[in-house]
């Protein structure tokens, strides 16, 4: 059991509703569902705004219970003369001034006994009043557990902490015993991969390229046929791989256009708000769980086109060559039936290398130009890389991108060209990509998701509601202590994230090297 | 049916910046708070005669997605400032609440509900 108290000036007109206003984002961070929030809201509103009318001043305590929220609403005041005709709707003592301002519409006490499920008024003349409301509330539902992709050699971490600020959700720790990933929040994406010089950070340990037998189907990423320099055509690329014994080779740009269509046609549709987001990159998807969850309403319901592979492929024997960890993630919760073998660019690279690197003139015209490949619909803003992502899904959620359609967002710069599996320069690749444009001619479409975008834990501290208030209430306090430099010295990514860290036990709050030592033991 | 469009029924005039997300499916009139406040959803337009720093507050708390106020009549520039990071749009319609109403009330049908 844990209580929060929010201080009310009687009064206060211009700071009034303040109290509710905290108590709505406490409720918020605690995961209670969106219509407890609503009713509590409601009273706690009426009831603080009863304190500022009437009232010296007052204070609101909120208590946590097992699926219950208890408030009191305390005051130094009048009390009430008459609780009987208060309760009764449209009986009101404000003052013409308060009328004007839109209260004192008698409809306060009646109105925080609609919105709870338990209401009693406490009052005595000349000393003051205490309005005591519940209301339960059941948590809100959240996804599934997270699996993530990345794999950790903390003998090779030099602790120079560029993970720590490229991580868009503040998922790297940088500890003495070697670099950390908390899974709960990681999306997979390849940013700390690629600040990562030592590779003590790397995709998950992924099987070498497998033997192919006759009828197996290879799932080839585009950039990988642009690995090799000008000279090398995507059509030589194949044919290599041809001789590694793959014959039936398929790329994922076949089954990225199926889904631009597709997205485009649900577009007009108008089934999903706009702007509507395309699932095209799995680590913006994850992205959007965790950190934008108000936008899972835009995220068009197809699968990722790796997923989409799979799933038109299914029952094939099918080696999956994937570019990032958010890719292998998804892929291999699909591969259940064993037909699917996942391997990563890297070890494909690895082999074609010596191959295609050795006697190669350097002549443009060996290159064969194929057609160009088609630009991007006017209808789609397409972007790419992680700071700009961000920025866009931030314009999306304050309601600011303006009319446009489709967006494609891609983690990576220049999409999958920019992942750090390849060598190549993410634009420079595109670039050749674009001009000696090689497609499959193989059909491919888009799937639907038989399952909903949920949510993903991200903010709650804890399973147990009243447990998460308490740590809650804990980082507040712990976070006015520390420098707010978010230095990282300490292998959190900011004053913020350490906070959370000591009160979730994650680390000693000794690890601020700002903090004198005095202050080390006091929480 | 979204903002724009009620401004242009209207002959409003927006006083934040438009939001194409705001997507408005029932129309609450009235001058009371505590009616405001029930009627209040993420998907409701409010109209009101009220410009204090209140009811900006309270669109604020209950998520509205846009207020429209009546009579030319503007929160004052102190009232605005309460704003923060609220992403509730203020349109300033130059009728009164019966007409205001009135123009809407084709849009909405059974939808719109005038306060008490």
């Amino acid at each position: 059991m844990t209580s929060e108290a929010y201080s009310i000036e009687g009064g206060d007109f211009e700071g009034a509703g303040s109290a509710s206003r905290q108590l709505k984002e406490h409720l918020k961070k605690v995961g209670v569902n969106p219509k407890a929030i609503r009713r509590a809201v409601i009273a706690a509103y009426e009831a603080e705004m009863n304190v500022v009318i009437y009232a010296h001043r007052g204070v609101m305590e909120v208590t946590f219970l097992p699926g219950c929220l208890d408030v009191h609403v305390r005051d130094e005041g009048p009390g009430i003369p008459d609780l009987a005709r208060a309760m009764e709707e449209g009986f009101s003592t404000a003052t013409a001034e308060v009328r004007a301002l839109g209260f004192g519409a008698g409809m306060g006490l009646p109105n925080i006994q609609r919105n709870s499920d338990h209401f009693s008024v406490h009052t005595e003349a000349g000393k003051g009043t205490d309005v005591h409301f519940t209301v339960q509330f059941e948590p809100m539902r959240l996804g599934r557990g997270v699996v993530h992709s990345i794999a950790i050699h903390p003998d090779r971490c030099r602790h120079c902490l560029r993970c720590l600020p490229v991580c868009p959700t503040q998922a790297t720790r940088v500890r003495p015993e070697g670099p950390q990933i908390l899974g709960h929040l990681c999306i997979d994406c390849t940013a700390c991969l690629a600040a990562c010089e030592p590779a003590a950070l790397v995709q998950k340990g992924i099987a070498e390229v497998p033997t192919p037998a006759a009828h197996t189907v290879l799932i080839l990423p585009d950039p990988l046929l642009y690995q090799f320099g000008p000279a090398i055509s995507p059509q030589q690329v194949l044919a290599e791989i041809r001789r590694l014994g793959f014959r039936h080779v398929r790329l994922h740009s076949s089954w990225e256009a199926s889904l631009r269509q597709a997205v485009l046609d649900h577009e007009r549709s108008g089934a999903t708000r706009r702007p509507v987001i395309s699932p095209v990159c799995p680590a913006v998807v994850n992205l959007i769980e965790t950190r934008f969850p108000s936008l899972i309403d835009h995220l068009a319901p197809f699968l990722t086109p790796v997923d989409a592979a799979l799933s038109q492929l299914d029952g094939r024997h099918t080696v999956v060559v994937v570019s990032c960890p958010a890719q292998r993630t998804s892929a291999q919760t699909r591969s259940g039936q064993g037909k699917v073998d996942i391997t990563s660019s890297r070890n494909l690279l690895s082999q074609l290398l010596p191959r295609l690197q050795h006697g190669v003139s350097s002549s443009m015209a060996a290159v064969h130009w194929g057609d160009r490949a088609p630009q991007t619909p006017p209808e789609i803003l397409q972007a790419s890389g992680l700071t700009h992502v961000l920025d866009l899904l931030d314009t999306i959620e304050n309601g600011l991108l303006g009319e446009i359609p489709v967006v494609e967002l891609l983690a990576c710069d220049q999409g999958c060209f920019g992942s750090p599996a390849y060598r190549e320069n993410a634009f420079l690749s595109a670039m050749r990509a674009r001009n000696q444009n090689h497609q499959d001619t193989e059909p491919a479409s888009s799937v639907r998701r038989e399952s909903p975008y949920r949510p993903r834990q991200g903010m709650r501290l804890d399973q147990d509601m009243g447990a998460a208030v308490r740590k809650l209430a804990q980082i507040d306090q712990l976070v006015r202590k520390l420098p707010g430099r978010d230095c990282g010295a300490c292998g959190s990514p900011s004053c913020m994230a350490l906070a959370e860290d000591v009160v979730l036990g994650r680390v000693p709050l000794s690890a601020c090297v700002y903090l004198p030592p005095d202050q080390e033991t006091s929480t | 049916m979204n903002v724009k469009q009620l401004a242009e029924t209207l002959g409003a005039r927006l006083l934040t910046p438009d939001s194409p997300d705001a997507e408005i499916e029932h129309v609450f009139a009235g001058d009371r708070i505590s009616d405001l406040l029930n009627r209040a959803t993420p998907r409701s337009l409010l109209v009101t005669n009220l410009t204090g720093s209140q009811v900006i507050r309270l669109a604020e708390l209950m998520d509205v997605p846009a207020i429209c106020f009546l009579n030319d009549a503007a929160p004052s520039p102190e009232a605005m400032g309460e704003l923060g990071e609220s992403q509730t749009i203020f349109l300033v319609s130059p009728l009164g609440m019966f007409e205001t109403c009135g123009r809407l009330y084709p849009w909405f049908a059974q939808e719109v509900e005038s306060g008490a």
